[in-house]
């Protein structure tokens, strides 16, 4: 059952390759995405896949056939994935396509992406790791060069940092499967003897996946492929793309650190890469005035926390971040994305007449700046509190005190825009027709924003019980 | 429903509607009226429950949630009658206040004016350290938009000083709440009595610190008060309420409650950290009254002042309770008609400077002279409740510190003087060719009203 639901998205996939006009591929995709949400989200089904864990496809026991492993990390983030995908899917199908090709495309593309998606977080074995990652990253490239010639140019340094980040992680995969002579990854951390080329297998593994989800050194290529990509592809590619290596290597890291490959030495590195993330990302965000260009690096200071969750091994936090960062983007990339479509704002000094085109979107940018701020009671608050928790039972006062600063060089660039919103005069110019199908994924999530600001913190409680 | 809920969510609400008021002018004023007057009612009518009652309004799980106490200590219901009584008051006076201005976007306003108070007056009734701060971050978010409300490049900067100020105390204030929650787990504060004693010790000073700092930007303490005055540039209600009353209250609130409750008198002594706080707060009270003899700005002076006299709190609070909490009140009492009477001078002849000041006595007499009489309360001199208070304040000389702790308060008295007294004689004895002007009375009765019941209270105590 656990293999329907990349499936459904799968199948939906290569029913809208074949859509035609009375059946667009528009309905068929929100079709199954919905399927797929009912599938992610019943209760019975969550625990039932919690208590039995492991699965093998066709009834192949794990060494050999093609394992899905269900533990809380992976599967929070498969409903985040469906969520998510769900809203940027039903966003997608709000903005008119303005190239004469039809959707079928872009829906396909999407749908496959949004599989793959969640097949990494399930799957239990290195290579099925290495082959959905690469299929995610495929579609990724081609849903953001879809026929624009700047997503075209800054895909292409998406494709040239991927592309190498998939050799290493391939290259790491052969030297463990070398080392251990298995590539399931419950069987590795049992492994007792790891030897040298183990772990460098592992450091492959995490170095390529650090260049994946864009953490400081490596993040050289999400600002121009955010920035440039279609208004389309904003509901599905910022929120989630990213996230999926963290969710990849949260796991190796709880794996290993429940063994013997010491994991200090990755906790030093990540926890130090991840401030340095947070306080780069958040300053260079401060000179940006295009506005996807700061949500961009705000991105890029956002992961940098997730990157020291991982590094403390936060659980908690860590979930609470991603879940957070992903509503809060999805809102942020949805309604720039809405306001550049339909009222033509592009960079901070066009904000100003925001308050009078779009008083929603301009709502929406208040609570989800405060949530990215780390204000209570919304939902950011929450994972700076248990990261501050974690990162004190570690004694490593350095990382509280950068998390306490994200808050303020938060501050220092969404002020900005919230000033060009907030304050300015009213002039008197029509409103802008932002159809309600556009608004209402981005008003659903930016009200979840502040709903899960209240409850998550205790779903993630009770599945930490549960794991 | 609890009445402490219906208390803090009868503010919020009236926000809520204020800001979706649209343009029913009308309806929006009688929200704005009616919101104090309920919650004054609530407050006189509710019955104080059983010391250890909280109500929960939100739980987050892992004994972090937002609660409200049924019966509050002592400061916090000061803190709460303060509040809740000069924001009724204030209101009136806002109103008026924007009619007169023609106040642009003034729904706005109104709307973030109610949430701010009703913030401060969650803070004061707030059963755990996580309440507090939530309620306190609220309260710089509401702040935020009143001090730009001029909306020009001035008015911005000092709102963006304002937010980097107290959101790096907040952090600060986070840091010492996660620290006593992960140790204790209990972080109900209003009738601890000290809740650092799980804490490991190394921790327990970078708690402490961390705890006071984080509060003290809100109260205005010398090295983090450059804020206040800058904020000056809000409209006069804002600086007459929230930033003599409300916000600052807030902070030195926060530090009562974090000296006497969470750190515990014992142990601040014991640590020496006491030290500190009475060096700071004692510079601050020298600092800023010397600085405000520097000002030309009438509000200005008045923040500055403001600076001193809450330094006069935290400072009297490191001994006792009640003549910081005397101090508390004559102090709200006497800066709200001070910044009252400034706006209305400002409102009726457009004079902002000291130097311009002269004859102001003759031409606004009422306003003028509950200024005067709130200046000799400020300075210490009866008949106004400064001159109890400060009584007060000296009759507590602790052992082995008392040449130094009377001779701060002494000093600071007359300089005092030496800022205040100027603008009395220059407004009432100075004469310039000025017409009497009418005053309008929305504005000078809350003045004239508060500035009389300063002068009964003397006679109270």
């Amino acid at each position: 059952m656990i293999f329907a639901i990349p499936l459904s998205f799968f199948v939906g996939a290569t029913f809208c390759i074949l859509a035609n006009k009375k059946i667009n591929a528009k309905k068929i995709a929100i079709a199954f995405a919905l399927v797929n949400l009912a599938l992610c989200f019943q209760d019975k089904f969550i625990n039932n896949l919690l208590s039995k864990g492991s699965f093998g496809l066709g009834g192949w026991t794990p060494p050999y056939g093609i394992e899905f492993f269900a533990e809380p990390v992976g599967l929070t983030f498969v409903c985040l994935v469906s969520m998510i995908g769900f809203f940027g899917l039903m966003y997608a199908g709000s903005i008119p396509s303005r190239s004469k090709l039809n959707d079928n495309l872009f829906f396909a593309l999407a749908l496959f992406l949004l599989g793959a998606l969640q097949a990494i977080c399930l799957s239990g074995d290195l290579f099925n790791i290495y082959v959905w990652l690469e299929l995610s990253s495929i579609c990724a490239f081609a849903i953001m060069g879809y026929k624009t010639k700047e997503g075209a140019f800054a895909t292409f340094n998406y494709l040239l940092a991927a592309g190498v980040a998939g050799v290493i992680f391939l290259l790491g995969t052969g030297l463990i499967y070398g080392a251990s002579g298995t590539l399931n990854l419950a069987q590795i951390s049992t492994f007792s003897n790891p030897g040298q080329s183990m772990s460098a297998g592992f450091a492959l593994i995490i170095t390529s996946l650090l260049i994946k989800m864009a953490l400081t050194p490596f993040h050289f290529w999400l600002p121009d492929a955010y920035g440039n990509s279609p208004t389309k592809t904003l509901g599905i590619i910022p929120a989630i793309v990213t996230k999926a290596p963290a969710i990849v290597l949260f796991k190796i890291a709880l794996q290993l650190h429940q063994n013997q490959i010491n994991w200090s030495n990755f906790e030093f590195f990540l926890s130090l890469m991840g401030a340095g993330a947070v306080i780069y990302g958040s300053l260079i965000a401060v000179k940006q005035t295009q506005l996807k260009k700061i949500l961009a690096y705000s991105s890029i200071a956002q992961l940098g926390l997730v990157a020291i969750g991982i590094g403390i091994l936060d659980v908690k936090g860590t979930l609470i971040q991603i879940i957070a960062h992903s509503i809060v983007k999805f809102s942020l990339f949805c309604s720039v994305g809405a306001l550049e479509f339909f009222a033509n704002i592009k960079t901070i000094d066009d904000l100003k007449s925001t308050f009078q085109k779009s008083p929603i979107l301009s709502w929406v940018f208040i609570i989800c700046g405060f949530s990215l701020a780390g204000i209570p009671p919304f939902a950011g608050f929450f994972a700076k509190y248990y990261l501050v928790v974690s990162s004190l039972e570690k004694n490593n006062f350095f990382i509280v005190a950068v998390i306490l600063l994200s808050s303020l060089l938060t501050a220092g660039y969404f002020l900005k825009i919230l000033e060009n919103i907030v304050f300015t005069k009213y002039t008197k110019k029509p409103k802008s027709s932002i159809p309600k199908t556009t608004y209402f994924p981005i008003v659903f999530n930016c009200s979840l924003v502040i709903i899960f600001g209240i409850f998550l913190p205790r779903i993630i409680s009770a599945l930490e019980g549960l794991a | 429903m609890n009445e402490m809920i219906l208390m803090v969510s009868t503010g919020f609400i009236a926000s809520l509607c204020i800001a979706l008021s649209k343009n029913k002018h009308i309806f929006r004023n009688i929200i704005f009226i009616t919101a104090p007057f309920l919650v004054l009612l609530q407050n006189i009518t509710y019955q104080r429950g059983s010391l250890v009652n909280e109500i929960k309004i939100a739980d987050f799980g892992n004994g972090l949630s937002l609660a409200v106490v049924d019966s509050p200590n002592m400061v916090a219901t000061l803190f709460l009658y303060v509040a809740s009584v000069l924001w009724l008051f204030a209101a009136f006076y806002t109103l008026s206040y924007i009619q007169k201005n023609s106040l642009k976007k003034s729904t706005r306003f109104l709307s973030l004016f109610t949430l701010a108070v009703s913030s401060a007056i969650g803070i004061s009734i707030s059963a755990n350290l996580l309440s507090l701060f939530i309620f306190y971050e609220l309260l710089t978010m509401a702040t935020w938009p009143l001090v730009a409300h001029k909306e020009n490049q001035k008015a911005k900067k000092s709102a963006r000083l304002y937010l980097y100020y107290t959101l790096g105390g907040a952090s600060l204030m986070m840091l010492g709440i996660v620290i006593i929650w992960k140790y204790s787990g209990n972080m109900n504060f209003q009738y601890a009595n000290g809740m650092l004693e799980m804490v490991p010790s190394n921790l327990q000073k970078i708690t402490m610190a961390a705890l006071l700092l984080g509060s003290s930007v809100k109260a205005a303490v010398f090295p983090l008060h450059s804020w206040l005055p800058k904020a000056m540039v809000a409209p006069t209600p804002v600086s007459a309420l929230l930033h003599a009353v409300a916000v600052v209250k807030a902070g030195v609130f926060a530090i009562l409650i974090v000296i006497h409750n969470v750190i515990g008198l014992d142990l601040f002594f014991q640590s020496g950290i006491y030290k500190y706080v009475l060096f700071f707060s004692g510079f601050t009270i020298i600092y800023a009254s010397i600085r405000a003899c520097g000002e030309d700005n009438l509000k200005k002076r008045l923040a500055y002042s403001t600076i001193a006299h809450l330094s006069y709190i935290v400072y009297a609070g490191c001994f006792s309770l009640l003549a910081a909490v005397l101090h508390f009140l004559a102090h709200a009492l006497m800066k709200i008609v001070l910044f009252m009477a400034a706006g209305v001078i400002q409102t009726e002849t457009g004079k902002k400077k000291i130097s311009e000041i002269a004859g102001i006595g003759p031409m606004l007499p009422k306003t003028f002279s509950a200024f005067t009489i709130m200046s000799l309360g400020l300075i210490g001199l009866p008949p106004v409740v400064g001159f109890v208070s400060k009584f007060q304040l000296l009759g507590y000389v602790p052992d082995g510190l008392s040449s130094i702790y009377s001779s701060i308060f002494v000093l600071s008295g007359m300089i005092s003087a030496a800022y205040l007294l100027p603008i009395v004689i220059k407004g009432w004895f100075e004469l310039s060719k000025t017409q009497k002007i009418k005053e309008s009375n929305g504005m000078t009765v809350p003045i004239l009203i508060i500035t009389l019941s300063a002068c009964v209270l003397t006679l109270l105590n």
